[in-house]
């Protein structure tokens, strides 16, 4: 378990989001320029690129330190309908999110905006399974998840995808430690990836969405 | 890793894919150490072998439990098949070995008849207090080079070279479809997990 220093625990949600932002902007810049850069006279090139991933690599280092195994228990305890965490989950749903689609690709999930939307709803199901699929459908829309400008990717957003993918690792069998618990998480999103054709979507039957979701976790 | 659930039949835990990619990255590590070859292994397409096995186990998983020791063997099949086709491992460095050394010949291939009969042997052991056997036709390159034609043509026919190696009779015409009343794997006296030594 890692233990963030001190000064990166207090940082309040707003200001993670604001990390989050440059480093997201500063990736994204850095790929949408990359042709104009390519016409800078020589001097002046490096220190444009070095400048952006200087905003993007501190933005990323500040903004996914503080979660651990407890934060991770208490997220997937509130999934289950047995804590009311709002602002835990959102940190580790955002911290989840962070990992699986780095700096740069394409959509911003906002802790803050997050944990707001998670406070204000009442997450309907009996099952973990259920709220789980409620919430990947509440959420795929929600502002929470914001698409930066830039040139649009194949193969569709990947949004819903992503987030049945932190879901599906909530709902699943805790890892030993963080390390595992990250590697379950990219075994999620592959779970997710492979499943993908046929597989019932956010708008479909949300008892089919929460079926296939809870089967996903109990294979993970 | 840790294991899902201690205590957990192998069968039930090889259905969850955190096992499956541990396991399958373990029999790698040994199969490096065994030949000299050198793996690189794609997870995502891993994860994607594992769900079309699990789709396949699941469909014609049957549920007599007289029929469930048979299944073991047709499981193992299945999932050699999903890994040739799925091709999640990529040979990147070769080591030393003669022309007659199926793991030379085909390292990919052998990994995964190794990773299989690693499974199957594991299952019938734990599950089923039994020790699986292994052909000859484990180590003959004819045999291979058979093994190799066919599945190019069939990847179905995986199902019975498995079954050969582990000194079964192979269904060959319909070797994707397990039959009620297929015969058991025969268990032989070895105690260990197979292993595929390279032939000298």
């Amino acid at each position: 378990m890692r233990h963030p220093p001190p000064i990166l625990a207090a940082l309040r949600m707003p200001l993670r989001d604001a990390l989050r932002g440059a480093a997201t902007l500063a990736g994204g810049a850095e790929e949408a320029l990359e042709p104009a850069a390519a016409l800078l006279p020589e001097p002046l090139r490096a220190p444009f690129r070095a400048g952006l991933r200087a905003v993007r690599s501190a933005g990323r280092g500040l903004m996914t330190a503080p979660i651990g195994m407890a934060e991770v228990a208490e997220a997937a305890a509130m999934l289950e309908g047995r804590a009311a965490a709002p602002e835990t989950l959102a940190t580790v749903a955002t911290y989840a999110w962070a990992h699986l689609r780095p700096a740069g690709q394409g959509h911003l999930m906002s802790e803050t905006l997050l944990a707001a939307r998670l406070a204000a709803l009442s997450i309907p199901g009996r099952t973990p399974a259920e709220r789980a699929a409620h919430l990947v459908a509440d959420l795929a829309h929600s502002p929470a998840i914001a698409r930066l400008p830039g040139p649009r990717r194949e193969g569709g957003d990947g949004v819903e995808d992503a987030l049945a993918a932190v879901v599906v690792w909530l709902l699943a069998a805790r890892g030993g430690d963080m390390a595992e618990e990250e590697a379950l998480l990219d075994l999620a999103a592959a779970l997710v990836e492979a499943t993908r054709p046929g597989a019932p979507r956010a708008g479909d039957d949300p008892a089919a969405l929460a079926r296939h979701l809870q089967t996903l976790a109990d294979h993970l | 890793m840790q294991m899902p659930a201690p205590g957990q039949p192998i069968r039930k835990s090889a259905q969850r894919l955190r096992w499956f990619v541990r396991a399958f990255e373990e029999r790698v590590a040994r199969e490096e150490g065994e030949t000299g070859h050198r793996f690189d292994v794609d997870r995502a397409a891993l994860a994607r072998v594992f769900a079309t096995w699990l789709a396949e186990f699941q469909a014609q998983k049957p549920g007599a439990d007289e029929e469930k020791p048979a299944y073991v063997g047709f499981a193992a099949g299945l999932m050699l098949r999903a890994l040739i086709e799925g091709a999640p491992a990529r040979v990147t460095e070769r080591g030393p070995g003669g022309p007659d050394d199926p793991a030379r010949f085909w390292p990919e291939g052998h990994l995964y008849v190794a990773f299989c009969l690693d499974v199957r042997g594991r299952v019938i052991a734990s599950d089923f207090h039994g020790a699986q056997r292994v052909a000859p036709a484990l180590g003959d390159i004819r045999t291979w080079w058979s093994f190799r034609e066919n599945v190019a043509e069939d990847p179905s026919r995986a199902i019975g070279f498995l079954d050969l190696f582990a000194g079964e009779e192979p269904d060959w015409t319909a070797p994707q479809l397990f039959r009620p009343g297929r015969a058991a794997p025969a268990l032989g006296a070895r105690p260990d997990p197979v292993h595929i030594q390279p032939v000298d």
